[in-house]
């Protein structure tokens, strides 16, 4: 298993990192058709992206780093890029209203920030953070062995008949609690849902699940011996049983993978929002010990996972 | 006066620096929820907060730290805090304390257990090795370097140790663990054992253990030590938790010295007991806490002396009197009762307020300490308030104050302003200014020790201790300059602290034959420390402090209770799954205890090794060997501390 997740790295590959951005620096004057990486702020989630990204990327491609800040006065950069990849929303939300000719991939949003984005571009790709629910759902089944499951929300969304196949196969009970605008009745929700279900499903939604709320959920969950399944690895170190999510370097290697074949020319570059290809898995062994259970490894979770979704 | 003028000009510089070299911080947003660590329940405020947006220093002992380090005392781990010095007063009486002022009852540091106070009111200082606590059901430790009254009121004082033991729900099924040296010393011999259970929403845990041995060679300070702890957590509908903890600890410890009449090998008895109720309801965005807390400390120590010489009179014109003997009792019991209501409220996204009050009875009883039967009380009642203003993403600022009245002080207040820039995501720059007092504790205010000493021509009272009611609390003035930061893709920690404090009124024990507590002293701290962590890879981490002082005090054996510098470096290591090394590196300057002799500087090895057996029961055998360079004189000259060496098997189903 891999474990809870950390960014960890060595100081040789910090120093690798700064050395190749200063030789790129160096090579955008001579070469304006770079990649352009636009970040929304300074975070060591996407350094380590652009670290995997570069790592990653075919040998002839050149990047160069920007700060979504500083836009304004080096917009003749953006203007000859070959690509641009936004790394979280301010860019990308920033970029959108430039409105670009070149392919702009935004990465680090979530399907309900895209759809806030009034300029949308034929070339635009949208690397999602989420996991598709069905990896998700795959995921809390395989881990297990559930037969209901339950998630709160702000609304209850119809599902995909795609997503109620996987459901059927998994012969697993989804069970939505919609939750009003306000958190008042959280965790009289997550009362109800411990009831009616084997586990909580926490999928991204800052209004719900955020620092004041967290401690009060994973408290009443654990209390009721009820596993949490969340989108953080974050949670995980504070309580939650696991998450499933796309590490930075997860979303690297994604990165990587559509610049490379963009420069190949197979990259179908009509706008389309795309899930990250690659996942991590964060299992909490202290609470898995706590509540008695007894986790598969993550390879074999990984195939069933795979098997289940393909 | 430079080092204050500094600390201005560091403060005007921080409030000038420029906007530009400040990046948008994390806070709230998509990704920094996905990937950032859940804030930690901080000590530092009562408030839930990263280490970086602390309003104090704050060091934090997890529970890999507590495993990997091998220690069987409590004590012992605080020397992985920067600052911290560890000393024994005895094998089995431990002391701790923060950058100097140590003695075997210092008073100038907090200590709480789950939130409950563990000084002992009539001495001061704390019984770490009787503590009703053990180490195995620790979870972590909050050490808050600097004063923290503003929180937890007087004698929070140099620093603050907050221990959490473990949610019960944590400790399903059971676990035990065997340790056991060699004859040499110390003789090691424990045990321990644990059970955690669960019925619907109500949680247990029940864990025992005995902790044996017989101290440094060729002296009476072996310890037998039992100890019983229950702890239940039950939820009361959805948002209302309840714990209750109960504990004891007894203990039987060797006192006296060969060849000393009246201090004569024997042992004492001790026993510690507590209760602990917490009730804490979360509503939205508000949180509420009562704490009631007990705790009973009793000693039982008494022996009729070996004959002595004793003069009787007024020099020049004494008698020896031969063969004189008395019967000394140091039995004591102390009562603290503690009830404790707290409030923490976001008012909205940049202001979030915690208040509260506490009411706390002492009640202290020992014909050795007052010379009568009748219990003894103080009362202390306490307000306290702290908001915290996120100005904007770069800007926090924390204030707040506590007021205290006590029944032997004047009411008083101890405030704090802490000022924290965030600068990028990877550092946060602290500004923290901070005032505290350290009450005196019943002994120093009302005490009375007068032994009746019995000789062939009759009986003579003997007094060697009276009260002083005027004395005053001990008071503190402190500024710190601190920069954390981190640099997450190197898996590297660190954080500078400059600080500068100046302790005025500070207690000495004066006059001959008969003593007494006068505020008689000041002293100046200075100094620097640096802690430096670093995961360099998944299975190799670094962790190492360092802590400079300056010191200038108005009495010499003060200012030799400061060692100049300090420090520690460890390393833990896991390999194949099953297996792991640590070892630590320890180092003190020559320093004095107050109550000690002047001891040399130590330079302390320790070595673990444990090889996992099973890891689905959690089986493993763990090798500790302490103290493997040269022996070192602890405390003060005739303890030596040899090498030891034991065996520790432990696992659980």
């Amino acid at each position: 298993m891999k474990g809870i997740y950390t960014a960890r790295g060595n100081i040789g590959k910090l120093f690798g990192l700064l050395l190749f951005i200063v030789a790129n620096v160096q090579a955008i004057n001579a070469d304006d058709r770079a990649i352009v990486i636009v970040k929304s702020s300074e975070n060591a989630y996407f350094n380590q992206t652009i670290e995997t990204l570069i790592n990653h990327a075919e040998d002839h491609a050149r990047f160069k780093i920007l700060n979504s800040s500083n836009l304004d006065s080096t917009s003749d950069v953006l203007e000859n890029a070959n690509v641009i990849i936004s790394l979280g929303a301010d860019s990308a939300s920033n970029i959108s209203s430039r409105s670009p000719d070149q392919l702009v991939i935004n990465a680090y949003v979530t399907l309900e920030q895209i759809a806030q984005f009034q300029h949308r571009n034929a070339n635009n790709i949208a690397v999602l953070l989420n996991q598709p629910l069905e990896r998700y759902l795959a995921f809390s089944h395989h881990l297990l062995n559930l037969k209901t499951l339950g998630l709160i929300n702000r609304s209850s969304p119809a599902l995909s008949s795609r997503q109620q196949k996987i459901l059927r196969k998994l012969n697993l009970e989804l069970n939505q609690y919609q939750l009003a605008e306000t958190n008042k009745k959280l965790l009289a929700t997550v009362r109800q849902l411990i009831r009616q279900n084997e586990a909580l499903l926490m999928l991204p939604d800052q209004s719900i699940f955020n620092r004041d709320t967290l401690k009060g959920i994973l408290l009443t969950t654990y209390r009721s011996r009820t596993p949490v399944i969340s989108y953080s690895p974050g949670h995980v170190k504070s309580g939650a049983l696991a998450a499933i999510y796309s590490s930075p370097t997860d979303i690297g290697k994604h990165l990587a993978k559509l610049i490379n074949q963009h420069h190949e020319g197979t990259l179908n570059s009509n706008y389309k929002v795309i899930y990250a290809e690659y996942y991590s898995i964060a299992t909490n062994q202290r609470v898995a010990h706590s509540l008695g259970l007894d986790l598969p490894g993550e390879e074999k979770l990984r195939q069933l996972i795979d098997e289940t979704i393909r | 006066m430079l080092f204050r003028s500094s600390f201005y000009l560091s403060l005007f510089l921080i409030l000038l620096a420029p906007t530009r070299i400040l990046w948008a911080d994390n806070h709230g947003t998509v990704e920094a929820d996905f990937f950032d660590d859940a804030p930690l329940i901080l000590t530092a405020s009562r408030m839930s907060k990263p280490l970086a947006e602390s309003p104090a220093s704050v060091s934090i002992i997890d529970r890999q730290m507590i495993e990997s380090s091998g220690v069987r005392e409590i004590a012992d781990l605080f020397r992985l805090v920067p600052g911290f010095i560890v000393g024994y007063f005895r094998g089995n009486t431990p002391v701790v304390t923060y950058h100097g002022l140590g003695g075997l009852f210092s008073r100038q540091i907090q200590v709480l257990v789950d939130g409950r106070s563990v000084f002992i009111p009539s001495f001061g200082g704390v019984p770490w090795s009787n503590l009703p606590l053990q180490i195995e059901d620790i979870e972590r430790i909050e050490v808050i370097r600097g004063p923290n009254a503003v929180t937890y009121g007087a004698h929070a004082f140099l620093a603050t140790i907050n221990i959490i033991t473990r949610h019960a729900a944590e400790d399903f099924g059971m676990r035990y663990s065997i340790t056991s040296s060699d004859n040499s010393h110390p003789d090691i011999k424990d045990a321990y054992i644990r059970v955690g259970y669960h019925h619907g929403d109500l949680d247990w845990r029940l864990s025992a253990g005995t902790m044996n041995d017989d101290g440094f060679a060729d002296i009476n300070d072996s310890k037998e030590i039992n100890k019983l702890n229950f702890r239940l957590d039950m939820l009361a509908g959805s948002n209302q938790f309840w714990t209750l903890q109960i504990g004891s600890s007894n203990s039987i410890n060797g006192k006296g010295i060969v060849g000393e009449p009246r201090n004569i090998e024997r042992d004492d008895e001790a026993s510690n007991s507590y209760l602990n109720l917490l009730w804490e309801n979360i509503r939205g965005s508000t949180t509420s806490t009562v704490r009631l807390t007990h705790v009973r400390q009793e000693v039982i120590d008494n022996f009729t002396s070996d004959p002595f010489d004793i003069e009787i009179g007024v020099p020049p014109t004494t008698v020896t009197i031969p063969a004189a003997t008395v019967l000394i009792s140091f039995d004591r019991l102390s009562n603290r009762s503690d009830l404790e209501l707290v409030r923490s409220h976001e008012i909205n996204n940049q202001l979030r307020l915690v208040y509260g009050g506490s009411f706390r009875k002492d009640r202290v009883k020992s014909f050795f300490l007052f010379n009568d039967d009748a219990f003894h009380d103080v009362d202390t009642s306490r307000l306290f308030s702290e908001i915290e203003w996120r100005i904007d993403d770069n800007w926090l600022i924390d204030v707040g104050t506590t007021l205290e009245d006590s029944s032997i002080t004047s009411r008083g207040n101890s405030p704090r302003l802490s000022i924290i820039r965030n600068i990028g995501t990877d550092h946060a720059l602290r500004f923290v200014a901070s005032r505290a007092k350290r009450n005196p504790v019943l002994y120093e205010f009302e005490g009375e020790t007068v032994f009746t000493v019995n000789t062939g021509v009759g009986d003579f009272p003997v007094q060697i201790w009276q009260s002083n009611n005027q004395i005053l609390p001990e008071n503190i003035l402190s500024y710190e300059l601190g920069l954390r930061s981190q640099f997450v893709p190197a898996g590297i920690s660190s954080d500078v602290k400059l600080f500068s404090y100046e302790i005025t009124d500070l207690v000495d024990f004066v006059g001959d034959p008969i003593q007494a507590a006068e505020n008689r002293h000041e002293a100046r701290v200075t100094g620097i420390e640096i802690s430096f962590d670093q995961s360099l890879t998944e299975n190799l981490e670094i962790r190492s402090g360092i802590s400079i002082l300056e010191v200038d005090a108005s009495d010499q054996n003060l200012k030799e209770s400061f060692p100049d510098r300090s420090g520690f470096i460890s390393a833990h290591y896991r390999f194949k799954k099953s297996h792991e090394l640590s070892t630590a590196y320890y180092y003190v300057d020559e320093m004095s205890w107050l109550d000690g002799g002047f001891v040399p500087s130590i330079n302390k090895l320790d070595f673990r090794y444990a090889y996992q057996i099973d890891p689905k029961s959690e089986t493993q055998i763990e090798l500790i060997a302490q103290n493997l360079l040269e022996e070192y004189e602890d405390y003060e000259p005739v303890n030596i501390r040899e090498t030891t060496v034991f065996l520790r098997f432990s696992g659980g189903f």
